[in-house]
């Protein structure tokens, strides 16, 4: 019985650490990607944003969320705005020293996020283009990129923890990267098409033909 | 008999033609052609530029002026709308400026133009094609005509004038 139990704990820890870090999940708008961010590949804390709070940075690493196919490939991705990228903390999580009473991690209120740092990294085509959803945004193309960059988290301390003494744990955050809104264009040929035949269209009018022949 | 009545019926009504002749708005450069033209929907469309099912809907109410007969563009503009109903009446008002490189016959077109476009999923391109939805009623003619070069004075006939006056003079007339 305590070997079964041992193996069923066993596998558990395995899978929670084999699929625990970055669960991120995609959801593709029609002029913007927001993904969810779950955890952190990396985290680290930076000097404290003041004295009461501390600022976080948190890096998105690549890791498998197959999910994530972006209706682009690799030479439009201009067609994002990276710099206008947003991020919204959910809750945040960091092992902290208190002065008494040794590690623990506890839950932070998040105070802000900012996106620091932002790139794709596209890879393979997609199978099918409709994994994308909204696969007409890049002509049909349909990529499986991973999003990486670095988010900015500044969250409020508990009292009577010792300052040098935080790591950031877990994060839950909500990356919306807008999309430039470009529609199709019509082409200079098709207006100059509608002209001619608009002038021809009206020239052949009968009612029209003694006002243009007089 | 009857035929040759039918056929002087006709030459009459044909020479009459020929002889009327519609007196068109005239102007002259510095002046502005003033003209609000109206055009009548023939159906109900709806702009649509969500392209992210692969289709689009365009609605234009285009502004035109024409020379006649050498189609030469002169003026356009294309005035986007959102939705167009049957039977209802959209206005172009045409501003024109007449300049002095201008002369004879303009055509002044205002009407709807319904661009679809469908997108090829295979090689990510867009088709478009397009459809008047206007009728015909927008339309007017104008002619620009240079302005008329100024006489020039006569230098010559003036000093024989001058000299007859002179010597008229002289001569105690």
């Amino acid at each position: 019985m305590k070997v079964v139990v041992f193996a069923v704990l066993f596998l558990a820890t395995i899978l929670y650490h084999a699929f625990h870090p970055l669960m991120s999940n995609m959801s593709i708008d029609y002029n913007k990607i927001t993904f969810k961010y779950t955890c952190a590949g990396e985290s680290r804390s930076v000097p404290a944003a003041s004295r009461d709070t501390v600022k976080m940075k948190y890096e998105m690493v690549p890791n498998r969320p197959l999910e994530e196919y972006v209706p682009a490939n690799p030479e439009t991705l201009d067609q994002y705005s990276f710099e206008n990228a947003v991020c919204s903390v959910e809750s945040v999580e960091a092992k902290v020293k208190f002065k008494d009473k040794g590690w623990k991690v506890v839950r932070l209120e998040p105070v802000s996020c900012s996106v620091t740092k932002l790139w794709y990294e596209c890879y393979t085509k997609a199978p099918n283009p409709g994994m994308c959803n909204y696969y007409f945004f890049a002509g049909g193309e349909c990529y499986r990129c991973n999003i990486r960059g670095e988010l900015e988290i500044v969250a409020k301390l508990p009292e009577n923890i010792r300052l040098d003494d935080i790591k950031p744990r877990s994060l839950s955050a909500t990356v919306t990267i807008p999309r430039h809104f470009q529609p199709p264009k019509i082409p200079g040929n098709l207006w100059e098409h509608i002209e001619f035949n608009t002038y021809f269209h009206f020239i052949n009018l009968p009612s029209l033909n003694l006002a243009l022949n007089s | 008999m009857r035929l040759a009545r039918v056929l002087l019926v006709v030459l009459l009504f044909s020479s009459m033609a020929a002889a009327y002749t519609i007196p068109l708005p005239t102007f002259y450069p510095t002046e502005t052609y003033h003209k609000t033209l109206t055009v009548h929907s023939i159906e109900d469309a709806n702009a649509d530029k969500d392209y992210s099912d692969g289709k689009v809907t365009y609605l234009y109410l285009l502004h035109l002026v024409y020379s006649y007969p050498s189609a030469e563009k002169v003026f356009s503009k294309y005035e986007e709308l959102e939705s167009v109903r049957k039977g209802y009446a959209y206005k172009c008002r045409f501003n024109l400026p007449i300049t002095r490189e201008m002369s004879g016959k303009y055509l002044v077109m205002c009407t709807l133009i319904k661009i679809t476009g469908n997108v090829d999923i295979n090689t990510g391109t867009w088709n478009f094609g397009w459809k008047n939805i206007g009728d015909d009623n927008g339309v007017d003619v104008f002619k620009v005509k240079k302005i008329p070069r100024p006489p020039q004075p006569n230098i010559i006939a003036r000093i024989i004038e001058i000299l007859v006056n002179f010597f008229k003079s002289m001569l105690g007339g």
